[in-house]
């Protein structure tokens, strides 16, 4: 056999030129006069049983990118490839953008997403137990009653919930919990693939890092593959295995998590690591700091999109937009540059 | 409180007096803030002792719910009454007056004539701290007008110099649009912009950068301690974030369910954390490039509910080391076991160097 059914052995899933347009209606024919442009063009791979995370400024098209993956927004252009471990209706590989019924059904129970905000992510009129039972009633057509109550209570326990609060209402518990409940109620159908969209950033400090073990120790009991959105670097580069950069709906730069904050090939990267604040009084680091804010998404600059706000910027940058490169065995980044600049790493402390 | 407890606080206020270098601004003594509810009494803000002294930055530090904010709505006379009750003693220095801030009705002109002018404040969110069918121009001068006697075009001058010195460009013509037009970062701007207004001796920040970008944020701290630094103002800043105010603060109190448990230097808070909540804090922070497969250390368990707060020291559910001295069910003192190094927890002693 070829190499390339190797390589889909240990890639999962696959995005190629994934773009995602909404468009500006206007007028009273609501004709459409331009496009949000959320995400504009991602290629990226994910690896089995591996953790990506995908970093970048509210506004870039993370959660949208993440939406697309699970459908909660059709994809405008490009393929997102999906590749199950075992086969599922006799078929090793589906386009997400195209499958529906069925099948669609079927890979449903494979990729599942965790909201950001777990105060309105579980309907508040439904008890703990009803949210647990709501995706067996569509997927786990097999299982008895008493099959899936025991399932429920496994998994309670499993995410550190007492069984005995299944009949409460979301209300009664604090963030941590319900987006306990949330994680429960994403993994109990055993996917494969998980979308995080910022699972914690409406969580404390303190909890956070609860959450977070949790996580990770699930996805090595289940063998679970994460995409994990956040705009927290530290974070990110903490649980990832990947790291992706995301900027105005493109990825800037894409590497392993520590080689990307030792070695930056990009300098958007670069400024969102010294914008990092530093958990050390004594350190005195040189920020960089952006000018501006983020150009609008339905209106991004001509050439590099980033060259309005870089400070490396030169005329290439306005005129031609780089690709996503391989600049070094495996770390890309899409910067005219990349070759020739040297960006300051992070620095130590920061949090 | 009994005698011998309310003597020992008394003791520590006069040594937390000791460790200041600069005269007193605002003082907090024993402050209470509890709210009446059908369910019982919420204790939010419990017995808390806080000085901020002149031109300096004093970080407030912890948990949602941990009375952080409460705090700060009692300062400035926000706290709804009823079902709101403040109790305890807000003392505001000025020209060798002092004026306690919990005797004056809300209402009343002499705190209105504080509030805005004298002390300040920032709110978290900046899409709903700005009023959406107001002109940003109209909301920096209405603050101009209510506490300076000047003219409608001077206000106006004042807020375009304002609005430059935050940071907007072209303040000249932006001063005449609405909020909706500002990206996040930039109303946050505005929000600093009308804080400043009236050059208050004391600004306080309640998150002023969670709702915000971490790109953004970097500039709006720098922001807010250059011009704290300028105005002389001092600066109560208020947040979760212990890798936040690393940069900004000179002086960190913890705060754990309404009460203080460790004040200090904001170097010896990040380099010798004493209590266990603090450490944990800080561990509970990513840092970059630091071990990455390693587990968090958190601080396990959660915050108690509001009603059940435990009896004696009140981290104790939540404390790796209640076993090692057995006293977890009786009040812990507020220690100095290092000089201006201030802590609530019974694994330490007074230190001798008084």
């Amino acid at each position: 056999m070829s190499s390339e059914s190797e390589e889909h052995n240990n890639v999962i899933l696959e995005l190629k030129g994934l773009k995602k347009y909404f468009p500006i209606k206007r007028g009273v024919f609501q004709r459409t006069v331009g496009n949000i442009k959320a995400v504009d063009g991602v290629d990226l791979a994910i690896n089995r049983r591996e953790t990506v995370g995908l970093v970048g400024e509210s506004g870039c098209g993370k959660s949208t990118l993440g939406g697309s993956i699970v459908k909660i927004y059709d994809a405008t252009e490009g393929e997102i490839n999906y590749y199950p471990q075992e086969k599922i209706n006799g078929f090793q590989e589906f386009d997400l953008t195209e499958v529906e019924g069925e099948e669609l059904m079927a890979l449903r129970k494979e990729i599942q997403m965790i909201f950001q905000d777990p105060y309105s992510s579980l309907d508040p009129r439904m008890s703990v137990m009803d949210i647990l039972k709501e995706p067996y009633k569509f997927h786990g057509e097999e299982k008895s009653r008493t099959q899936i109550r025991e399932e429920i209570e496994q998994w309670m326990k499993k995410v550190g919930l007492r069984t005995t609060h299944l009949n409460r209402y979301p209300h009664k518990f604090s963030g941590g919990q319900k987006q306990r409940i949330a994680v429960a109620r994403a993994l109990c159908l055993d996917p494969n693939f998980l979308i995080a969209d910022e699972p914690v950033s409406a969580l404390d400090v303190s909890i956070q890092g609860q959450i977070i073990n949790l996580l990770k120790d699930l996805q090595e009991e289940m063998g679970l593959t994460y995409l994990f959105i956040s705009h927290n670097i530290s974070l990110v580069e903490r649980i990832s295995d990947r790291i992706a950069v995301m900027y105005l709906g493109r990825l800037m730069e894409v590497a392993e998590g520590e080689e990307l904050i030792n070695n930056v090939l990009h300098p958007y990267t670069e400024a969102l690591l010294s914008a990092v604040p530093i958990a050390d009084p004594e350190v005195e680091k040189e920020r960089i700091i952006l000018p501006g804010d983020p150009p609008s998404p339905s209106d991004p600059p001509q050439g590099c999109l980033f060259h309005t706000r870089c400070r490396y910027a030169q005329k290439i940058c306005q005129e031609e937009t780089p690709a996503l490169n391989e600049v070094k065995t495996d770390h890309k980044a899409a910067c005219h540059f990349a070759e020739e600049l040297d960006l300051q790493s992070a620095a130590p402390e920061a949090v | 409180m009994t005698d011998a407890a309310e003597h020992s606080r008394q003791n520590t206020i006069k040594r937390m007096d000791k460790s200041l270098e600069k005269d007193k601004l605002l003082e907090l003594k024993n402050l209470k803030t509890y709210f009446d509810t059908p369910e019982g009494t919420v204790r939010a803000v419990d017995g808390l002792d806080l000085v901020i002294p002149q031109d300096t930055s004093v970080a407030l530090v912890g948990e949602s719910g941990c009375g952080k904010s409460v705090t700060a709505e009692s300062i400035m006379g926000l706290v709804p009454k009823p079902p709101g009750r403040v109790m305890g003693e807000i003392l505001y220095h000025r020209n060798d007056e002092v004026l306690d801030l919990t005797e004056l009705e809300e209402n009343s002109d002499e705190y209105c004539d504080i509030r805005g002018n004298e002390i300040s404040m920032i709110f978290q969110d900046p899409m709903s701290s700005l009023n959406p069918v107001y002109t940003i121009g109209n909301q920096v001068m209405e603050i101009l007008l209510r506490h300076k006697d000047i003219t409608k075009s001077e206000a106006r001058q004042k807020s375009i110099e304002l609005l430059d010195k935050v940071g907007i460009a072209n303040a000249e013509q932006r001063i005449d649009d609405y909020p909706h037009s500002f990206s996040g970062g930039m109303r946050q701007r505005v929000v600093i912009a009308i804080g400043l207004a009236c050059n208050p001796r004391l600004l306080i920040a309640d998150e002023p950068t969670t709702a915000i970008d971490v790109t953004i944020e970097a500039g709006i701290l720098d922001l807010i301690k250059s011009l704290q630094e300028e105005y002389k103002t001092s600066l109560l800043l208020i947040t979760h974030n212990l890798g936040v105010v690393a940069q900004i603060a000179e002086k960190v109190a913890v705060m754990y369910l309404g009460e203080i448990v460790e004040y200090g230097p904001i170097k010896e808070i990040y380099h010798s954390p004493l209590h266990p909540y603090t450490r944990g804090l800080l561990q509970a922070v990513p840092v970059l490039g630091r071990q990455q497969k390693e587990k968090f250390e958190t601080v396990r368990g959660m915050v108690p509910d509001p009603f059940e707060i435990p009896a004696g020291c009140r981290f104790s559910t939540r404390c790796d080391h209640k076993e090692e001295h057995g006293k977890a069910d009786k009040v812990p003192p507020f220690l100095e076991p290092e000089p201006g190094h201030f802590v609530k927890c019974w694994l330490y002693e007074e230190s001798d160097n008084k």
